[in-house]
């Protein structure tokens, strides 16, 4: 049962509390925030409390005053007994470090009063992947009160033999960020290891979430599927400023030059009137860029001490050092990618400045909520938009942020990769009876709706069933019983069969748990210097005479030698090689959806009545004026092809002839449904047309391109996919991919088949350079992988969205959407400027090798042809 | 197909038959090659090598009725050691192979270190070079000593490939090379026979980084012709490696 708290007086929270804390507390402020007074009421009533609330309004005490009085009364009463009390969990190491001191310090004020020596036995203990063996040697013997920790180093705990036994008293468990957690595998990870930990205790949850949506989702993510949970709901507690500012006042006409000046003269204008000012970029290099052109432009206000670059390739230290610049007020302006959204101490901070679109209205309030330090301050956030499709973009996404209508998160089910990992945790704690197994299991939210028959084949997996039989042993990660006995695998009906450790299991999973994936990096060197890195896969790929775009320029490959690539500067000739991986982030699929309305509302009217449907859009006068200018572009488009309006239903397509002949989707529904789209009807028209074709993803559509000679019947293509056929369709398409290739390689090292760790000895990846299209083909090999299928899923589930790209399909064949298809033309709509203009990102080869073989002798016939001399075959 | 006067393809298969022999060649097998990955790589890969290998071999027997079998070295992935458990596969390939030939040709290649001491146990032979009537067949990772009465040379070694693109298609397909020596022997090289090999491709890797001394002395390989062989295409004629090469750089 999921529940929303009510609202409890400030009295009420001062008669839970014990005196120390109180008076504490009374010493350093006026009262408690609502967030806080609900959580000590419903903390201390023994519930599992979920609170989300934006930054600064004291969450993390919400969470630990009440269990910190209730330590106190423990303890006061003279009770000695050890064990550890409370475990914190946070994603982020740095986050342990301050909470670490943020409970130091009140614990030794509260120890101030008289005879209060016995408060040091609620002591703060760290355990991470940077404590000492002696210090966890120290841990065992006299255990923390409160151990704060990270998902993988809890999960090790929870199998250690000897440490575990001090779990065996946890009363209370904290997850911060949850939020950030819960879209993860992390999250997967950290769910089963609770539930692991619920079978040596029995404790209270309480997760800490910034601004979220759906919260009853999060909620159940902390809880677990049946047990009942409170949700203190401060999301909205603090006000919120946003406006949407476009630098210039013609954004369509501007030159390159022109608009990254008036950027910049923007910026210094708004920074110069704030104390200290977080800026946002999308990615790490536009961060590095920022900083060094504000140091390059204006150097009266900013150097190294007043401003810094915080990302997770910056050194720990400069970045420690920039967080205590940041805490003690001495910096102007702190630029960062993503590594502050989450809630590392950063002390003052009166405007957040969002360079782009942060692509989720969730997003975008988490940032912005980083400004205000207070619960009574107001959280000042501004938009500086980048072009176009990005004032429209961040117009609506503004307006709904204020309005707060949020957008979803999804929380991973099911990944296979994540429950192998935990598997063999668990054959490390006790031979276990499967059916037990899976039903704890399957009290994680994550796998909440797991099918025993998965649980089976991974069970198998592990076992090393899939392996012939004089190799199993030493392939498996786990041993079975049946009856006592020894046996090779399961069948689905052993349902009291029994699994345990196998001998070596122990290292390997200390050495290889976790989820982030080890990405293997090729450097790329023009000449002797370095300008950046590429994926394994994508390398694979490269022949001489293939150019790519790195950084924003265009290469041309030349060779490769182990772990480098060698090329040169192209001239501005088109790449022959799409970059397919995107470092962007995906916008979201119910703000796609908003934009795609908001759009629609616009078309067909005049520029004055554009401009007053906006005027309560959060945005200055310059971006209006160009959503108007935009939007009357577009009218005057579609007038010129007899189109006097669209409706919100119509979806376009047009048909675009350049050096190819290219299908411009203008299906507004952001990244992840347009890139399973894009595939579906990819895959489709490739088969239609007997050719291999070009594919570009964006949020705002998605483009396919074929030779000019090709003939498409489009009315054919559009009706070829369907939400009855496109996961089939899909699971084809992707199969032969360097996506799918990345992705199994992550997914085998999160199940153990790869190591990269082995008896204390990291293993190079030279050793591993092992072709992953081999790597895929072997498995392929094998039916009912189990790899495969965790492969297929989180492409499809997670980096793709395959249930919007159904939602959308449905509703394409019920007729509530409809496509509408342009004539061919060689004059592409403003609508698709954005979308031409970055070029294919991914190819669809031919299914059929066959055909694509022969295709491409005939090409090399003709080749031969032209060359006549020495040509004969 | 007909590479040279009596020597064909077999389909698509990566194999050659010699009609004057009445013998099927084929190379580099590297069996338990899986094994060697989880090893050295700690890389846990299902078996799947050893039953294609059969099963192809089955298939090149019924095509060709070839009564003898020739492996031009690399039988077996890389070992450190010879335990019996690491030979397994090879005892299992063994016994199969005496079912369906008369004979079995086994070349001693670069990867097989401990083939020797352990042939003898499974009841195989293996050689350092096999000549009969003008054909010379080694592995390729040395020189021969003398090519006296040799009209033919045969070398595996290699793992050639080929590279093919042409706008948004691009495929890789195993090829047979042949053509003539700088000495005037008739030349061939095999292409790797293992389902996981992913192959060389010829036409991008620049000469000085092949592998074989035949293309650092006696052979340029770009002068070498190529034949594909895929399953599904079947057997096809491809031009000189040189004009494989200006087919990727100039057909943008």
């Amino acid at each position: 049962m999921i529940k929303y708290a009510e609202r409890h007086s400030q009295e009420e929270a001062e008669k839970i509390l014990d005196p120390i804390v109180l008076e504490w507390f009374k010493s350093k402020y006026k009262k408690f925030s609502p967030p806080q007074i609900d959580a000590i009421y419903h903390i201390h009533h023994k519930e599992n409390v979920l609170v989300s609330s934006p930054t600064g309004t004291g969450k993390t005490f919400a969470a630990f005053l009440d269990i910190i009085s209730q330590l106190i009364q423990l303890y006061k009463n003279g009770n000695n007994d050890k064990g550890i009390k409370v475990i914190y969990v946070s994603p982020l190491k740095a986050l342990i470090n301050d909470i670490k001191k943020n409970l130091l310090v009140p614990l030794e004020e509260m120890k101030s009063g008289p005879e209060r020596d016995w408060l040091s036995q609620i002591n703060v203990g760290i355990r991470t992947s940077d404590t000492t063996s002696s210090e966890k040697a120290k841990q065992l013997i006299k255990p923390p009160a409160i151990l704060c920790t990270t998902p993988e180093s809890l999960a090790i705990a929870v199998t250690a033999p000897k440490f575990k036994e001090n779990l065996r008293t946890v009363k209370w468990v904290i997850v911060d960020e949850i939020h950030a957690l819960a879209e993860s595998k992390r999250g997967s990870y950290l769910s089963l290891t609770l539930e692991l930990l619920q079978e040596l205790a029995e404790f209270q949850r309480i997760g800490l979430s910034a601004t979220t949506a759906p919260i009853e989702e999060i909620a159940k993510f902390l809880a677990g599927s049946n047990r009942d949970v409170t949700i203190i709901d401060a999301r909205f507690e603090k006000k919120t400023m946003i406006e949407v500012l476009s630098p210039v006042k013609d954004i369509v006409g501007v030159s390159e030059t022109k608009l990254t000046e008036s950027t910049y003269s923007l910026l210094y204008g708004l920074l110069k009137k704030s104390k200290t000012a977080l800026i946002f970029t999308n990615t790490r290099s536009g961060t590095e860029r920022v900083v060094a052109n504000l140091k390059k432009k204006f150097p009266d206000i900013f150097t190294d001490e007043t401003i810094g670059a915080h990302h997770s390739s910056v050194s720990r230290d400069l970045r420690l050092d920039f967080e205590d610049k940041l805490k003690n007020g001495q910096l102007k302006a702190i630029v960062s990618s993503t590594s502050l959204e989450l809630g590392i101490d950063i002390g003052y901070i009166d405007l957040v400045i969002q360079l782009g679109s942060p692509k989720s209205i969730i997003r975008l309030l988490q940032r912005v909520g980083r400004s205000g330090h207070s619960i009574n301050s107001i959280s000042k956030g501004v938009i500086i938009a980048s072009d176009n499709d990005d004032i429209v973009e961040t117009s609506v996404m503004a307006y709904y942020a204020l309005k707060r209508e949020l957008d979803k998160i999804k929380i991973i089910k099911n990944a296979l990769d994540v429950l192998s990992q935990t598997i063999v945790s668990m054959s490390l704690i006790k031979r276990w009876n499967v059916s037990e197994a899976y039903s704890v299991i399957k009290r994680s939210y994550s796998y909440e709706s797991l099918e025993w028959n998965d649980f089976i084949d991974v069970i198998n997996y592990l076992a090393g069933a899939y392996h012939s039989l004089e190799e199993r042993g030493v392939y498996s990660k786990i041993s079975l019983y049946k009856n006592g006995e020894k046996v090779e695998s399961l069948s689905y009906e052993d349902r009291e069969a029994e699994f345990g450790r196998k001998k070596s299991a122990r290292m390997i999973f200390y050495l290889n748990q976790g989820t982030i994936p080890d990405e293997t990096k090729i450097v790329v060197f023009e000449g002797k210097r370095p300008i950046g890195t590429l994926e394994e896969e994508f390398v694979e790929r490269l022949g001489p005479g293939d150019r790519f775009v790195l950084a924003g320029k265009i290469y041309e490959f030349m060779s490769s030698k182990r772990m480098r690539v060698y090329v040169k500067k192209a001239d501005d000739s088109k790449p022959t090689v799409p970059a397919w991986f995107s470092e962007e982030l995906p916008l979201s699929y119910d703000l796609a959806n908003k934009i795609q309305a908001f759009r629609a509302s616009l078309l067909g009217l005049q520029k004055y009545e554009v401009l007053d449907k906006i005027r309560n859009y959060p945005a200055d006068e310059n971006a209006k004026n160009a959503i108007a200018e935009y939007m009357t572009l577009m009218t005057g488009f579609l007038k010129s092809r007899k189109l006097e309006k669209l409706d919100q239903k119509d979806y376009l397509v047009e048909q675009y002839k350049t050096d190819k002949f290219n299908l411009v989707f203008h299906t507004l529904l952001g990244r992840k449904a347009n890139d399973a789209l894009s595939r579906a009807f990819g895959y489709m028209l490739s088969e239609m047309v007997g050719s291999s074709v070009g594919v570009m993803v964006s949020d705002n559509g998605f483009v396919l391109s074929v030779d000019n000679d090709v003939k498409v019947n489009v009315k054919k293509l559009l009706k070829s996919v369907s939400s009855e056929n496109i996961e089939q369709i899909l699971h084809k398409a992707v199969s032969n991919t360097e996506l799918f290739r990345r992705k199994f390689r992550q997914v085998a090292a999160r199940s153990f088949m790869i190591l990269r760790n082995y008896k204390g000895h990291s293993i190079s990846v030279g050793k591993q350079q092992f072709n992953s299209d081999l790597l895929v083909k072997v498995v392929q090999k094998v039916e009912g992988f189990p790899l495969l299928k965790e492969t297929y899923r989180e492409i499809l589930q997670d980096y793709m969205d395959i249930s919007a790209a159904k939602e959308f399909l449905k509703k394409l064949e019920s007729g509530e959407h409809r496509f509408l298809v342009l004539e061919k033309s060689n004059v592409p709509s403003p609508f698709s400027f954005k979308m031409l203009a970055w070029g294919s990102s991914d190819v669809i080869l031919m299914e059929d090798r066959r055909k694509l073989i022969l295709k491409l002798h005939q090409k090399l016939l003709q080749f031969l042809k032209n060359k006549k001399k020495d040509a004969d075959i | 197909m007909q590479i040279f006067k009596g020597v064909k393809t077999v389909d698509g298969r990566r194999a050659v038959y010699f009609e004057e022999l009445d013998l099927v060649a084929i190379s580099d097998l590297q069996l338990g090659e899986e094994t060697y990955l989880a090893e050295e790589a700690k890389l846990y890969l299902p078996q799947v090598q050893l039953s294609i290998i059969l099963e192809e071999i089955r298939f090149i027997k019924d095509v060709t009725k070839a009564k003898r079998i020739l492996i031009n070295g690399d039988l077996k992935h890389e070992f450190k050691t010879a335990t019996y458990q690491e030979w397994n596969e090879v005892k299992k390939l063994s016994e199969e192979l005496k079912k369906l030939f008369s004979e079995i040709i086994i070349i001693r290649g670069n990867h097989d270190n401990f083939l020797l001491t352990i042939s003898n146990k499974i009841g195989l032979n293996v050689i350092e070079e096999y000549r009969e009537k003008g054909y010379l067949f080694l592995h390729g990772h040395r020189l021969p000593d003398d090519y006296n009465g040799v009209q033919t040379v045969v070398i595996g070694h290699e793992q050639p490939a080929v590279v093919l693109r042409s706008g948004y298609d691009r495929v890789k397909v195993h090829v047979i090379l042949y053509g003539k020596d700088k000495l005037g022997h008739k030349f061939i090289c095999l292409p790797a026979f293992s389902p996981i090999a992913s192959g060389v491709e010829v036409n991008i890797t620049p000469k000085e980084e092949l592998l074989s001394p035949f293309f650092h002395s006696t052979v340029d390989i770009d002068e070498l012709k190529a034949i594909a062989v895929d399953p599904s295409a079947g057997a096809f004629r491809l031009p000189k490696v040189k004009l494989l090469r200006s087919f990727l750089t100039e057909n943008v």
